[in-house]
């Protein structure tokens, strides 16, 4: 059962985080916020049951999240504007982490 | 675009599955999101420069799909606020430059090996 809804939540995850970057003018916000999202719901999941962390959290969050996109955004962001790459890879941190905390405290 | 969405979500499930049996490797969950997300940053880098097209399904599936799943952000930034939160700063700070010289490196490291 578990398996089953690993499978379930992990590919949510996908479709969500794919659909994000597609419906905003530039897929860079997708990833944002789909990453700062995730980041806060992790934080709030952090007092729940383990098999909800594991279904919730690594499968549902960790699909929805993504550290390889961000990346490869990141080079090519920094070929066309220098400045929108930095802003972009600190406001991901910054807002990232800040949620994640925010989560972690309402948990 | 019928077969484009499974293989997407396939992709997905499959990097998911692999991120969870690399964090039952036994490191700790700070070497897991790095091993996890620089071996994904790699690949990504060889699926974006061996495919230019953003809507060729093979690339949607490997690089939307497997490297999305197999990496993550929500877990780096849950234990970088739980670092911050105990004080370890200059913990939080290694993590972060970590994951990003990796992430950064790996991903143009695959962009040149690159078929």
């Amino acid at each position: 059962m578990i398996a089953v809804l690993f499978v379930a939540t992990a590919a949510a995850g996908t479709l969500l985080r794919w659909q994000a970057a597609l419906t905003v003018p530039v897929r860079a916000i997708g990833t944002f916020a789909v990453n700062v999202g995730g980041a806060f719901a992790l934080g709030l999941l952090s007092t729940a049951s383990a098999d909800s962390q594991l279904v919730g959290g690594v499968a549902g969050l960790g699909a929805l999240t993504t550290f390889s996109t961000f990346v490869a955004e990141l080079v090519e962001l920094h070929e066309i504007d220098r400045g929108w790459a930095w802003r972009y890879g600190v406001a991901t941190f910054v807002f990232g982490v800040a949620a994640a905390w925010l989560g972690l405290r309402l948990a | 675009m019928d077969r484009v969405v499974p293989a997407v979500l396939a992709g997905g499930v499959a990097g998911s599955v692999g991120r969870w049996a690399i964090s039952e490797a036994g490191w700790s969950g700070a070497t897991t999101m790095l091993v996890v997300n620089t071996l994904g940053s790699f690949v990504l880098g060889i699926v974006i420069a061996a495919v230019p097209d953003r809507d060729n399904p093979v690339r949607l599936a490997l690089g939307i799909g497997v490297c999305g799943g197999l990496t993550t952000f929500s877990g780096l930034a849950v234990d970088l606020a739980t670092r911050l939160d105990a004080g370890q700063i200059g913990e939080a700070a290694g993590m972060t430059f970590a994951s990003l010289a990796l992430g950064l490196v790996a991903f143009l490291g695959g962009r040149t090996v690159a078929p």
